[in-house]
């Protein structure tokens, strides 16, 4: 047995024996229980962090199958590149957000169910394991619905609060509408290709007309957008993430909804292909269209969490408008600057996990100091919860891609593959590469926008009500999860090198390449990628002291008074400062006809739908007659049309 | 160290002296220029160095809601500012030892400063402050993509992410180079540039009126030497920004040979090229008034139509659309 496979089938069986002792535990002591629930989850991601390193380095495809006998029958399982690379980002966010719980579930959580949410948690985790390594569309589906519950649960956990429930019910409904659009496509791909099994979808984009698969397309797009959070399919989210515990927020936001990107990806580029450059073009303009308006509709929230989760919203856009040029790219046969782009959107997809991890954990942590998400509560934290604080900077500069941070790195490489769509040899594509990466540095100044007002209302300035003035810093398990996310999001942000040859080789597989080194490959015919991190960082630092020095030798040598502020001469008030929303105003005065409110799709997108729906039951309601004879003739008739159509 | 390093190394030192020392002076330059067509004395050509000097000399005092934040930004407010200044050419047009990043490094950098700017804004509690500061953010969502589309129209026609580049490539083209999306390119990036200075009719650096004020706005907390390094990166900023346009529109003679006469004589011709374009400034700002703050968008807008109209053109030329 090769060493990968191994290390992957003992970090499911931790995360089963983790769910069961976790369970177990409980009944004697809450407190071991969150403990030993924590260590297991660590052990088991880092067996897979380990493996999917392995199998990323080593370029191997296998597939598993293993007989479970009767309800799932054979177990198919496929580890690839492109799999391998969304365990390692799944593995990698679970090891500091399950440091992070211990402290989180004690403070929060103890008087409740803390078996079922630490056994819940695991199989969630394994569930997303098993949905980015299935290998068979059938157990697709199961561990994909299996996914879906499971972080239903975590939705209505708070099962007491009418907002949970609501939330519950949109996710649910939202979910469902999606996975009946991969079933609808997963029984077509069956049609074609006999089986279920993803080797067999291969060949399916050979026996396939192109009409049906561009329905295909739209139902993948549909189906995973859901889980993914495109505009308009997005409504689930900004309700649901913010009632699940914050924990669990961190994992939904930053590995979940990327589920939905590896299903696109999968779909698309190993079953599809080849494809019109149409469906680049369409996926590039979802693309734009959900950063803006995920990141415009934050702009007027005062949730922390709601602002969070809109703001992954945004990012998914980021990580779609790469996947669509990356089609564009592939369409026109430049494989290279496909694989290039494709490098953008992984990771992006990782920086993401990183930096969405970072902020959902701080936002728990002020949640569980202050008891509320409200942030216009807040304010003047900053010296109150000093290591918090720092942290939800530094994931604040890195979701706003701000350099030194990840998120600049992955948000640069989209920039560099916009443009370069300019050197392809279609006049529509030329004007909307330019033009869509202009956007993206409009929604890069919205989101520093978004953030600045976020952190502003949360840490600086006077407290605003009394709540603040009792919170605590918290527990170090806490602040250990969250700063290990932040070192990650510096050091990637500073050596995004090292995570290169693993993100070459996912993304040249997915395109169907050699492994080649894609930065160098991109540069060989002009030198349009260049940067250095590094350099750029020692600059700064260089000159921050160069200030700093001369500022302490040169000029007065009085130490730094300390006054009150003038506020014309009485004495300064929280009410003086502006609000978070008042901070936003004047963003929301210039974009308010781009600031759709949420009941606009609800009553022009959802609520139309739902009530054709609802006339359609009425129209059919005369065939139920409740009369025997009448449903006796149906039958009659239904047997008569199917022995003609088999017959025919 | 080998001779070519060093030769980068004395490009490198001259190239920050020339931003540090020349910065105070064109801001001055720029009030001058102003107050001559208004028929008044202005300042002394000096007088940014002294006030430099004066707010060096005198005591800093920070309101006590404040924390680490408030005094650190202005380091790395000048930081940014000063390393945006190294992807810039100013003399010379040579790289620095390696490429550094582009365009879209130079608009970030400036980013992250005013990330700290205005979130520091906000520490004193001030209603001034963190009115302007929600001001300045919200300007910048507008100017960001106004200022990227044009260089990116530049980024997309030379190939290059490089400004160095961008500019050495320009230069070879001798007086064909200011073909329609060129034109229309570099005004946009003008008018956008107005507003990242916070310069008229965008914002008015002279006043401290609260209707007004953007940029000074968020500085009225700070005092002593922090208040003179804030100044002097908002200087420095403004020069670099200046830099850049003038060599986008003057791009020719930025390669100097290694000796001190061809160093200077191309420091004296930058020199000029940069009075060209802040005497321009000058004309405008004597010339249009500040607009309202919410009219701002539609300068902003027609700017970013134009750089659209500079791609389309750049797209379909000689293509029978008769353009």
């Amino acid at each position: 047995m090769v060493l990968e496979t191994l290390l992957l089938k003992y970090s499911f069986l931790v995360f089963v024996l983790g769910a069961i002792s976790a369970y177990l535990i409980c009944i004697r002591s809450k407190a071991i229980s969150i403990v030993a629930s924590s260590v297991f989850a660590i052990i088991a991601s880092t067996l897979s962090l380990i493996s999917s390193i392995f199998s990323l380095t080593h370029q191997h495809s296998y597939i598993l199958s293993y007989h479970l006998g009767f309800p799932i029958g054979k177990l198919e399982l496929v580890i690839d590149p492109l799999s391998a690379f969304f365990i390692f980002i799944i593995s990698l966010l679970v090891i500091p957000v399950s440091i992070y719980s211990i402290g989180y579930l004690k403070a929060e959580y103890l008087e409740k169910n803390i078996g079922l949410l630490c056994a819940l948690y695991h199989l969630f985790i394994l569930s997303m394991l098993l949905v980015v390594l299935s290998g068979n569309g059938f157990q697709f589906l199961i561990f994909w619905e299996l996914m879906t519950l499971i972080s239903f649960a975590f939705v209505i956990f708070d099962i007491k609060s009418t907002e949970s429930k609501n939330a519950g019910f949109i996710y649910l409904l939202m979910t469902h509408i999606g996975s009946a659009f991969l079933l609808l496509t997963f029984l077509i791909f069956a049609k074609y290709t006999g089986s279920f099994s993803f080797v067999s979808f291969n060949e399916a984009s050979n026996l396939m007309p192109a009409s049906l698969k561009a329905i295909l397309f739209l139902f993948i797009l549909l189906g995973f957008g859901t889980k993914a959070g495109i505009v308009p399919l997005h409504i689930w989210l900004p309700e649901a993430h913010p009632a699940a515990p914050s924990h669990i927020s961190a994992l939904m936001s930053g590995v979940m909804i990327k589920t939905g990107i590896y299903g696109i990806l999968r779909f698309i580029f190993d079953f599809l292909s080849p494809f019109p450059s149409w469906w680049g073009i369409f996926v590039l303009l979802i693309g734009i269209t959900t950063a803006v308006l995920g990141i415009i509709f934050a702009s007027s929230e005062v949730d922390i969490k709601r602002i969070l989760a809109y703001s992954s919203i945004e990012n998914i856009g980021v990580i779609l408008l790469s996947i669509g040029a990356s089609m564009i790219f592939y369409s026109f046969d430049q494989k290279i600057l496909a694989a290039a782009a494709l490098v953008a959107a992984l990771f992006h997809s990782l920086n993401h996990a990183l930096f969405k991890g970072l902020l959902f954990t701080c936002a728990g942590s002020i949640i569980s100091a202050t008891h509320t998400r409200n942030i216009e509560k807040l304010g003047g934290l900053i010296k109150l919860m000093p290591k918090t604080a720092f942290l939800f900077l530094i994931g604040s500069l890195a979701i706003c891609a701000l350099p030194l941070f990840n998120g600049f790195i992955s948000e640069w490489l989209t920039f560099q593959s916009l443009l370069r769509l300019y050197e392809l040899k279609s006049d529509f594509i030329k004007l909307l590469g330019p033009i869509t990466a202009s956007i993206l540095g409009f929604t890069g100044a919205v989101c520093a926008a978004v953030f600045v007002k976020t952190f502003a209302g949360i840490f600086v300035g006077m407290p605003r009500t009394h709540q603040v003035n009792h919170a605590k810093e918290v527990s170090p398990s806490m602040s250990l999860g969250s700063s290990l996310l932040g070192i990650m999001c510096f050091l990637i942000g500073i050596f995004p090198f090292l995570l290169f040859p693993l993100l070459n080789t996912a993304a040249s597989f997915t395109i169907g390449l050699e492994n080649i080194n894609i930065q160098s490959a991109g540069n060989v015919n002009n030198n349009f990628v260049s940067i250095s991190p590094l350099i750029i960082f020692v600059i700064i630092l260089l000159s921050f002291f160069f200030i700093y020095i001369f500022s302490k030798i040169y000029g007065s040598k009085l130490p730094v008074r300390k006054e009150e502020t003038w506020s014309c001469g009485i004495a300064p008030k929280a009410e003086f400062e502006h609000t978070p929303t008042g901070f936003s105003q004047p963003l929301g005065v210039i974009f308010s006809e781009l600031h759709t409110p949420e009941s606009f799709y609800h009553n022009y997108i959802y609520l139309p739908i739902v009530n054709g729906l609802i006339n359609l039951s009425h129209k059919m309601r005369p065939l139920q007659s409740g009369v025997l004879q009448i449903y006796l003739l149906y039958i009659f008739l239904a047997l008569i049309f199917c022995l003609v159509w088999i017959k025919l | 160290m080998n001779h070519d390093t060093l030769k980068h190394l004395t490009l490198l030192l001259i190239h920050l002296g020339l931003l540090l020392l020349l910065s105070p002076f064109i801001h001055i330059y720029i009030k001058k220029i102003k107050a001559t067509l208004q028929g008044r004395i202005g300042p002394p050509v000096l007088q940014g160095y002294y006030d430099l000097a004066k707010y060096f000399h005198k005591e800093t005092v920070v309101s006590n809601q404040t924390s680490w934040l408030f005094s650190i930004t202005p380091f790395i407010v000048f930081s940014t500012t000063i390393t945006a200044g190294l992807l810039i050419p100013t003399f010379s047009s040579k790289e620095f030892i390696v490429p550094l990043g582009g365009v879209i490094l130079f608009i970030y950098l400036f980013s992250l400063g005013r990330f700290f700017m205005t979130a520091a804004a906000c520490e004193p509690g001030s209603s001034f402050c963190s009115m302007a500061s929600s001001r300045e953010i919200m300007f910048a969502t507008l100017i960001e993509p106004v200022i990227l589309l044009p260089l990116f129209i530049f980024v997309c026609l030379y190939g290059t992410n490089n400004i160095f580049e961008i500019v050495n490539q320009l230069s070879n083209k001798g007086i064909t180079l200011y073909t329609p999306t060129y034109v229309l390119s570099l005004i946009a990036i003008f008018i956008a540039s107005l507003a990242e200075m916070c310069r008229v009719p965008f914002d008015n650096p002279e006043t401290h009126y609260e209707l007004t004020m953007i940029h000074e706005g968020m500085l009225l907390e700070y005092s002593g030497k922090q208040l003179g390094i804030m100044f002097l990166s908002s200087w420095l900023k403004q020069l670099i920004i200046i830099s850049l346009i003038a060599n986008l529109l003057f791009p020719w003679y930025t390669t100097p040979d290694f000796t001190l006469a061809s160093i200077s004589l191309l420091g004296v011709i930058y020199l000029l090229k940069v009075l060209v374009v802040s005497t321009l400034i000058a004309f405008i700002e004597t010339t249009v008034a500040k607009v309202r703050l919410f009219r701002v968008r539609d300068i902003l807008m027609a700017s970013f139509i134009m750089s659209i109209i500079a791609l389309v053109i750049s797209v379909y030329k000689g293509k029978g659309l008769g353009i």
